[in-house]
């Protein structure tokens, strides 16, 4: 292929310098792409805008949000997704004292154990953090007592799944 | 599957050999072994001829620490490491060549067994494929009611021997039973009486005789009680479901084992008004639809009672259409009705049954307990000893219709008419003194006509007791030949050493078939507080249900009557011959419904 006349592309290239600021902005030879400080989201993860090697303001490379919390396309930085998932209490001795409890299972989450700690009754309630996605969640009851009259343990189904999406 | 056999696949599977040798099996000394183990240690045994030091270094080397060497040399009980579970401590001695097993040390316990001399004969509660006897039958002596698979199947029972390591104290929930009333001075039942306080002292109310002694001149309600709840582990008698109990009595039928709706919606409601949550009632009917009846159980779902019924003695399909039988055919959430099985967990020979009536099975046949005294019985051959008189011609006379002695009036029956404008009658002179209560068992066929009367009548004095007596019956307007008909009526009025009972047929311008008195037996009973019996029914096998219902409340004291049913319902144990012909095809489990946890309700997810 034969190649555009010299004068071509010099123009092409003063094009190109004009549209990406380089040589303006800070005086460096680059543009900000961005704002200092400022995030957003890449899938789950978080980018930030920091200057990058040759000084100018450029997206981070994504970088996950830290502990529970995921980042949320919405508002564009990393929040925590609390999810509060509660179910009626069960009237079986065993699973409102020692050695019994609940668990909650979401889909593709490790088992949440709500033990029986103290009092009349275990709790109904656990808090889960969960990234944006949709979810299915259900509940066992637990007791120590087995079906043989030993204390190996025992749980009741699986409770109606209950979806969930979280934004 | 067992404890043992599930214990057994436990120990086996955590046993460890070192070396090449496989596990030793000195462990099969583990049957019997029920639960878990030590959590936090297990038992080493080192080869022979491995030092102290050598042992202590092996020992070491897994961070584990020598708690102490058995007296049993070659064994250690070693402590493992904090957080390590037992498993991989027992695997982390696999391979070792100075050790030839590791295994948990397993945590035993008793199985809770009563002391009680009858509980071998309770196949009810432990089929042990032993043949029951009729060592305890009212009267003494009598043979057993029913003799198909007897003995039966070992296991085939409530299972309740696991439940009771858990509960055997039922006395936080209040059972009442609604029946014939109870001997509360039992030896096997005083104990486990309900308190009713100054105002029922006798520990209930009685609805047939309208005062606060619920005495039972039956047997029925005492056997009812019996199951539930007989003092257990007292070394005497039988031992109930609940070796401790509240038993509430409420009389709703009399000495003959009957009562009327007005009788049975009191005691229902007697028993609801005083904090009962388990009502048993053993009892039932054929009829219509009982609109009272049925009101008085709704209103013990109201104030949370779980009402367990029989599914009746008929041998019949309830559901047919034909044959509803009241109360097990009402359709209140709060009823639990029960069928009978059989030794071997065959559906008894008379239980009726029905696939949408009907809810469960439980042992129903020759079941022994409490009875509320010494049963007699004078049966007569009714072909002697008669007096007859008559103001015609003709009159009562032994005749043999069908083959069966009986007294005939007239002597052509069933061929001819009896006389017009005729009194016939007949009587006989009985000893039946001494005892509390004496009931008439009377079968006969009768067709009268309108206006002529077939009569009874008894005198404690003695003669014709048409002449001076009391009247125990009437009967006119009534064609029931060739269907034997029976009465059973009250007759203790009249109880004496030489009291005298007779039948009379009296018409007056019109004649039809007559009379036929084919079987005549005095049925006594004297109160005491030691006696047994071992008798059949679906009345029998309502009780072992009630009695796992007021043992599941009481463990479970948040128990609504919805989670009790759901319990015994969906937990009991599959059984063949109840598949089709109960709503669940099970038979009442108590320690599958003792560990029962129901599926969680209501969950709710939101999202902050």
């Amino acid at each position: 292929m034969r190649s555009p006349p010299l004068v071509l592309q010099f123009g092409l290239a003063l094009l190109v310098a004009l549209l990406t600021g380089c040589g303006g902005g800070n005086g460096k030879g680059c543009q900000n792409a961005c704002t200092g400080g400022a995030t957003q989201c890449s899938g789950l993860q978080v980018q930030t805008c920091a200057a990058d090697s040759s000084g100018c303001l450029a997206w981070s490379t994504p970088a996950a949000c830290p502990g529970t919390l995921s980042c949320n396309a919405t508002h564009g930085t990393c929040i925590d997704h609390q999810v509060t998932i509660a179910w009626t209490a069960n009237h079986e001795a065993g699973v409102n004292g020692a050695g019994g409890g609940y668990q909650v299972s979401i889909t593709g989450q490790p088992t949440i154990d709500v033990p029986y700690a103290s009092g009349p009754s275990a709790p109904t309630s656990t808090v889960a953090h969960l990234p944006t996605g949709s979810y299915s969640v259900t509940v066992k009851a637990y007791a120590a007592l087995d079906r043989q009259g030993g204390t190996t343990g025992n749980s009741s189904a699986a409770s109606q799944p209950v979806p969930i999406t979280v934004p | 599957m067992t404890t043992r056999s599930v214990v057994l696949a436990l120990a086996l599977s955590l046993l460890v050999g070192g070396g090449a040798r496989a596990a030793s099996p000195r462990a099969l000394s583990l049957a019997g072994a029920r639960g878990l183990y030590v959590p936090d240690e297990i038992l080493v045994q080192f080869r022979e001829g491995v030092s102290s030091r050598a042992r202590f270094a092996a020992v070491a080397a897994r961070g584990h620490e020598l708690a102490a060497t058995l007296s049993w040399p070659s064994w250690a009980r070693v402590k493992v490491q904090p957080g390590q579970s037992v498993e991989a401590a027992v695997g982390s001695y696999r391979g070792d060549p100075a050790v030839a097993l590791a295994q948990p040390n397993f945590l035993y316990r008793a199985t809770t067994v009563p002391d009680d001399p009858g509980y071998a004969q309770q196949w009810g509660l432990k089929n042990t494929g032993q043949t029951i006897t009729a060592d305890n039958t009212q009267p003494p002596g009598s043979a057993l009611e029913y003799t198909t698979d007897n003995p039966g199947t070992p296991a085939d029972d409530l299972n309740v021997e696991h439940a009771w390591d858990h509960i055997t104290d039922c006395s936080a929930t209040v059972v009442a039973v609604v029946d014939s009333g109870v001997n509360y001075g039992h030896q096997d039942l005083a104990a486990n009486m309900w308190n009713g306080g100054a105002s029922f002292p006798n520990h209930g109310y009685n609805y047939v005789d309208g005062n606060a002694d619920p005495m039972d001149l039956n047997g029925h309600g005492t056997h009812v009680a019996g199951t539930i709840g007989a003092v257990g582990n007292n070394a005497l008698g039988v031992v109930g479901v609940c070796w401790k109990a509240q038993i509430m009595a409420v009389r709703v039928l009399d000495a003959t084992g009957v009562g009327s709706s007005a009788q049975i919606l009191q005691g229902i409601d007697f028993a609801v008004q005083h904090g009962a949550k388990v009502i048993n009632m053993s009892l039932g009917g054929n009829g219509a639809f009982d609109q009272a009846y049925s009101d008085a159980i709704t209103a013990a779902q109201a104030a949370d009672v779980l009402v367990v019924v029989a599914a009746g003695n008929d041998g019949v399909d309830n559901d047919s259409g034909t044959a509803p039988t009241y109360p097990c055919n009402f359709t209140q959430q709060n009823l639990l009705c029960v069928a009978a099985l059989d030794q071997s967990y065959q559906l008894a020979s008379f239980s009726n049954w029905g696939a949408i009536s009907v809810d469960v099975g439980a042992p129903g046949t020759n079941v022994l307990s409490t009875w509320a005294g010494t049963s007699g019985q004078i049966t007569d051959p009714l072909n002697t000893g008669w007096t007859g008189s008559t103001t015609t011609a003709g009159g009562w006379t032994y005749g043999t219709p069908g083959g069966t002695a009986c007294l005939v009036d007239p002597s052509s029956y069933p061929d001819g008419q009896y006389a017009q404008n005729t009194d016939d009658r007949a009587y006989k002179v009985f000893d039946v003194s001494g005892a509390s209560v004496v009931v008439a068992e009377i079968a006969f066929a009768v067709d009268v006509a309108n206006g002529d009367y077939f009569r009874g009548a008894c005198n404690g004095a003695g003669g014709d007791p048409f002449a001076a007596g009391t009247t125990l019956g009437a009967i006119t307007n009534m064609a029931t030949y060739p269907r034997l008909q029976t009465a059973n009526i009250d007759v203790t009025s009249c109880a004496s050493a030489a009291a005298s009972f007779g039948f009379q047929l009296q018409s007056g311008a019109s004649s039809a078939r007559g009379v036929a008195v084919c079987g005549l037996t005095f049925k006594g009973l004297v109160t005491n507080a030691t006696s047994y019996n071992t008798i059949a029914g679906t009345s029998m096998a309502t009780p072992a249900t009630a009695g796992v219902a007021t043992l599941l409340r009481a463990y479970n004291p948040s128990y609504t009557y919805s989670d009790t049913v759901t319990a015994i319902m969906l937990a009991g144990r599959p059984v063949p011959a109840l598949s089709g012909k109960t709503t669940t095809g099970n038979a009442v489990d108590a320690m599958l419904s003792l560990a029962y946890i129901h599926t969680p309700t209501g969950v709710t997810a939101n999202v902050q």
